[in-house]
């Protein structure tokens, strides 16, 4: 029976092409957008976690404030200040952990006045210390890295970002210049190459002015706590056993007892990947959801035009009924050429979504992502809404009453 | 005239439409047996009822009081589909307009009935193509409707009515929509019909077609006229 359905509603698919071409138009742009929304946003999201990787595996982040949850953002981002952590705890770490190989304090940043001859301009400036550079493989396009004694010292010495470098210099070298951070001229030594990505941990370094840790404490912030500290692991392995060490140091610096909480927070590499990774899952499941509602409309689209199918073969379905079809034959009948429609749709959409999401990846600049959860995936939407919105049109001809069919012009 | 014979027996049928005191009273009460090998015809003025009858006869109508014995079982009270089932085994339908489906070929019409009958798929084609020829067809099994003269359509629309060799054959108008030479050649066919044993009740206003019958029986407001 089931096959006779399929042999009936391909019949009557192919006989009205335009009507069954647009039926499967609806079908196919909703399904398909769902499939282009969960590729890009899976595109998107890897591309993301990519240049979080290529930051570095052994990193460490301890900064000031503890946080309330395990996973949340730390209290300085949440915008409270937090004192505790200083360069003392930095050397702390320097001297006596063992599973530590490089320790790069940074301060808060700061938006300045920044001053070339007659120019003026809001920057951000930031201290930050020169293993900072070398442990997250920083490149400079021109000039140098701040030297040890820069490094230690209370030296006006900047390094740019580039896009920084671009509007004070144009195509000009900057180093050797000098620029006016507040009430102190700065020499500038270097310039960062521009970062191919827009994402970096610290926020945009391609337009932060960076000078040492202690210049920028004492000149520009006047502050003498931090707002973290960059540290490297001797190995990717040890990455926990050092964090447990940084914290028991940590601990100790800042004299807590058993019973406190810890005033700073350790975050790996791989806490920001999970943190990222579940905020563009959400986003990729809300553009999927987006989708959605087109997929719906689609649907509508269908049952729409099942709906003029059943009344314009009212006569065939009395015509039918007289000849023997019981009322299960006739709701068959329709349901199966509805869910015909979809399944051809889903195919197509499957074609369409995955071209498209190629193309999108081409553009974007990621690689394509064809989620194989696609295809089931496609298939399930396009049976369920073929259910959803096949069932109410079947039935309504399945309980035509079969003279009133019949007799029907 | 009680008979054993009877295939099929109306006894005191009543039909009214719509509800209560506004119901309109379009068969009053009519008892007829319809035995195997009849040949029964029944004539009426437009709104007699002769259609009600038919339909009432051809189970897609289910009266609103008395009995009906197919075969003396009594079928009164029987489901939709159940009436379905038996109306595909026992009952073969003519329409004056054909009715036959636009978009598919002259053998696929006459298979329609097998469909829902179970009958396997390969199983089909040859019945359809054998009754065809039956009825000088053999030649057009493959021809779409609009390809078929109006006599030739009412030719395939008996093929399909008799595909289950039904109990009764019911023609409604049989000859309504044809010319005066293919209303000839489908009388001398369901005249031939009849010889070979198959019962039929023809619903029709032309006094030429109903002379052909056995039996008259002639309707006035929802009555057997005797």
């Amino acid at each position: 029976m089931i096959k006779e359905s399929f042999r009936h509603s391909f019949r009557s698919l192919r006989a009205n092409k335009m009507r069954t071409s647009l039926t499967l138009l609806g079908i196919v742009i909703g399904i398909s957008s769902v499939i282009i929304m969960l590729s890009v946003g899976r595109g998107a999201q890897e591309l993301i976690l990519d240049q979080i990787r290529g930051i570095g595996s052994q990193l460490l982040m301890v900064t000031a404030g503890g946080s309330a949850q395990e996973m949340g953002p730390p209290a300085a981002i949440e915008g409270i200040i937090v004192k505790t952590l200083t360069l003392r705890d930095a050397e702390a770490i320097e001297n006596s952990a063992k599973y530590i190989k490089v320790v790069a304090p940074i301060t808060n940043f700061t938006q300045t006045r920044i001053r070339k001859g007659n120019e003026e301009e809001i920057y951000t400036v930031q201290g930050r210390d020169k293993n900072f550079f070398t442990s997250r493989d920083y490149e400079f396009a021109e000039g140098r890295n701040f030297t040890e004694s820069e490094n230690k010292g209370v030296s006006k010495v900047a390094i740019l970002g580039a896009t920084i470098k671009d509007d004070l210099f144009k195509n000009f070298s900057a180093v050797g210049e000098y620029i006016r951070i507040g009430e102190a001229n700065y020499r500038i030594i270097g310039v960062l190459k521009k970062k191919e990505s827009a994402l970096s941990i610290m926020g945009v370094d391609d337009e932060t002015i960076m000078i040492p840790v202690k210049t920028a404490q004492k000149n520009v912030l006047g502050q003498d706590f931090l707002f973290g500290i960059s540290l490297q692991a001797s190995s990717e392995e040890d990455i926990d056993l050092a964090k447990a060490e940084v914290r028991r140091i940590i601990r100790r610096q800042h004299r807590l007892q058993t019973s406190e909480e810890d005033d700073f927070k350790i975050s790996s590499q791989q806490d920001a990947l999970a943190m990222i990774e579940t905020f563009t899952s959400l986003l990729t499941l809300f553009l999927a959801a987006i989708a959605t509602i087109s997929l719906i409309v689609g649907g509508i689209g269908i049952m729409n035009i099942m709906l003029v199918s059943v009344f314009e073969r009212t006569k065939e379905i009395g015509l039918l009924k007289a000849l023997g079809a019981r009322n299960k034959d006739i709701f068959y009948e329709f349901l199966v050429e509805t869910l015909v429609i979809m399944i051809i749709g889903a195919f197509m959409a499957l074609v369409i979504g995955f071209g498209v999401s190629y193309l999108a990846a081409k553009i974007g600049g990621w690689n394509t992502i064809l989620a194989p959860e696609s295809i089931p995936l496609a298939l399930i939407m396009a049976f369920g809404f073929g259910i959803i919105f096949g069932v109410y049109p079947a039935l309504k001809a399945a309980k035509l009453d079969p003279i009133t069919a019949l007799r029907f012009e | 005239m009680k008979s054993k014979d009877a295939i099929i027996s109306l006894k005191n049928v009543r039909k009214e439409f719509g509800m209560n005191s506004q119901a309109t009273k379009v068969i009053n009460g009519i008892s007829l047996e319809i035995n195997k090998g009849d040949y029964m015809a029944i004539t009426g003025a437009s709104g007699s009822g002769k259609s009600t009858l038919m339909y009432i006869v051809g189970l897609l109508l289910q009266p609103t009081s008395g009995e009906y014995l197919l075969n003396n079982k009594n079928i009164t009270k029987l489901s939709g589909d159940e009436l379905a089932e038996i109306r595909n085994k026992k009952i073969g339908f003519i329409f004056q307009q054909f009715n036959l489906l636009p978009k598919i070929s002259a053998w696929e019409n006459v298979a329609v009935p097998l469909i829902y009958s179970h009958v396997p798929q390969s199983e089909q084609k040859e019945r359809a193509i054998k009754a065809l020829s039956e009825i000088g067809l053999g030649d057009r099994v493959d021809f779409y409707p609009n390809q078929l003269s109006g006599g030739q359509q009412q030719r395939v629309a008996i093929a399909r009515a008799l595909i289950n060799n039904p109990e009764i054959l019911i023609a409604d108008e049989p000859s309504g929509a044809l010319d005066s030479e293919s209303t000839k050649q489908i009388i001398k066919i369901l005249d031939g019909l009849n010889k070979k044993g198959q019962t039929i009740l023809i619903i029709t206003h032309e006094a030429d077609v109903a002379k052909h019958a056995k039996r008259h029986i002639i309707l006035v407001d929802g009555l057997i006229k005797t």
